[in-house]
């Protein structure tokens, strides 16, 4: 094999030499094979003549012996491009039909995979990403609906795979009180919900359990943005007073502008308030579901279909605690991944390999048409037939356009 | 030229050569000589096919070339057998003489 490497680099980097040796082995056999006729008795013009027949062709040995070389391909290859070339600068025309159709198939691949690679094979931004579940509650007639918020509390309750449950839904953003009266996004949230994506407060502190109740004093959480517009990055702002939908809140921490997340019901706010800590009684009744979801972080070495099984067991209990409201309970696990990439990901990946395929079509379709398509004689024996034996007959550049 | 066209069997002339060379180095036209010798002059080996046979064998190692004087005092590329070409010899023996065999008990075969 190195032997064989060798002698490519000889054949392609010392090829004058090769020749050269080659000429003088041909030279010398032709002067043997005159001699020998020479002794047979025929002149010296008629055994040249002999000689030359019988080696068949100076220029045809030589041609069948560079064949057999290694790195004959890498030649054939280059010859190839010239000749490629050649046809492009011929063709013009054709050529710009060539290169608008190549630069439309990679540029089409090159977005896809942009958005392939960004949705389904780079990690989230959160600590391991891959560790972060969302959870719902699936009726019999609903499927990954919202979960009733005492449901919630016994799943974080009796649920032995998750490191921590954190539930969430909307909750009115209405400023008053500070400047103009504004509305803002806002989310309800629980404590648990920051620290399973692993954010930390850049200012001031998370909600606690103790914010977590009915009846507890009202808190809220401010994002970076927020605090920078209505509070001009004021240091004190931890302990001011907040009207939010008309109840006078605490701030008790900035959330980093970093943080950016769109999952169902949940978008990036500018107001987090505790979830627990509803004052409508009906929110806690099991019947209702308030547009509640839930994301939880499995504990190490427990696997998605492990906490799917054990969510199984939980359910079953509350289904035979509580069979009026929860008969037939039962939950719906996904990935943080799967919740937000959701029913795209099959899209995704269909249109990525449609375009791999519309790539493969635009790449061979420009290709010289058969020669008999195009009129013009391949000039020469270096006129790699195979060009014209590949591109079926008709497929020309404009069928790469159309399709 | 009146020689008989003989087609050679694939495989065929790479043993020819080794077998050719395998007594003493020779050159090209020489080889060609030495095969018609001992195939009785049924094969007749054209150099378009024996050239590159030879700088095939070259690059494998099987052959060795160098320049020497021939018996007239000219110059000539003598091929000579390696230790690999004498391996690749005994080798190519074996699997003709199977082949051989094989062929045989079918052609005998009713």
């Amino acid at each position: 094999m190195s032997k064989r490497i060798l002698s490519l680099f000889r054949n392609l980097f010392r090829k004058r030499a090769i020749e050269q040796a080659l000429d003088d082995e041909l030279l010398s056999s032709l002067e043997a094979l005159t001699q020998e006729k020479m002794k047979q008795g025929l002149s010296q013009s008629v055994a040249r003549r002999e000689a030359l027949m019988e080696i068949g062709g100076i220029e045809q040995v030589k041609e069948e012996v560079r064949a057999v070389g290694a790195g004959r391909s890498v030649e054939r290859l280059a010859r190839d491009c010239r000749y490629g070339l050649r046809q492009l600068r011929r063709n013009p025309g054709f050529a710009a039909v060539a290169v608008f159709t190549l630069a439309l198939g990679i540029g089409a691949n090159t977005a896809i995979f942009s958005v392939v690679n960004g949705v389904l094979i780079s990690q989230l931004p959160f600590r391991n990403a891959d560790r972060i579940v969302s959870v719902f509650e699936d009726m019999p007639d609903f499927a990954q609906g919202s979960i009733s918020y005492p449901v919630f509390l016994d799943w974080q309750r009796d649920n032995r795979s998750f490191e921590s449950m954190a539930a969430y839904r909307w909750a009115n953003g209405t400023i008053t009180g500070a400047g103009q009266p504004e509305n803002v996004r806002a989310r309800c949230v629980s404590p648990a919900f920051f620290p399973i994506l692993g954010v930390n407060p850049i200012l001031g502190r998370n909600f606690n359990a103790g914010d977590d109740r009915r009846g507890a004093d009202p808190t809220v959480l401010i994002s970076e943005g927020l605090w920078q517009r209505k509070f001009g990055r004021d240091a004190d702002v931890i302990g001011k007073r907040l009207v939010v939908g008309g109840t006078g809140r605490t701030i008790v921490g900035v959330i980093p502008a970093s943080f950016q997340l769109k999952m169902w019901n949940f978008r990036t706010s500018d107001l987090y308030v505790p979830i627990g800590e509803e004052h409508d009684a009906r929110f806690f009744k099991r019947d209702a579901h308030w547009g509640t979801d839930a994301i939880a972080r499995l504990k190490p070495g427990v696997t998605v279909d492990q906490a799917r099984k054990d969510m199984a067991r939980v359910n079953a209990a509350l289904a035979a605690a509580y069979p009026d409201d929860n008969k037939g309970l039962k939950s719906t696990i996904l990935t943080l991944k799967q919740g937000i990439v959701g029913e795209m990901r099959p899209v995704l990946l269909v249109e990525a390999g449609r375009n791999k395929r519309w790539q493969v079509c635009a790449t061979s379709s420009v290709r010289p048409r058969p020669a008999a398509a195009t009129g013009s004689p391949l000039r020469g024996s270096t006129v790699p037939a195979q060009f014209a034996h590949r591109a079926p007959a008709g497929l020309t550049a404009r069928t790469a356009v159309e399709s | 030229m009146g020689q008989k066209r003989t087609d050679l069997l694939r495989g065929t002339l790479d043993l020819l050569v080794l077998k050719a060379l395998s007594v003493e180095p020779l050159h090209g036209v020489g080889i060609s000589r030495r095969i018609a010798q001992i195939t009785k002059g049924a094969f007749q080996v054209s150099f378009g096919s024996l050239f590159p046979a030879l700088h095939r064998m070259e690059e494998r190692g099987w052959v060795e070339a160098e320049w020497r004087s021939s018996d007239n005092n000219r110059r000539a590329k003598y091929y000579r057998l390696t230790s690999a070409g004498r391996a690749q010899l005994k080798a190519e023996e074996r699997q003709w003489n199977e082949v051989v065999k094989i062929m045989t008990t079918a052609v005998l075969s009713s």
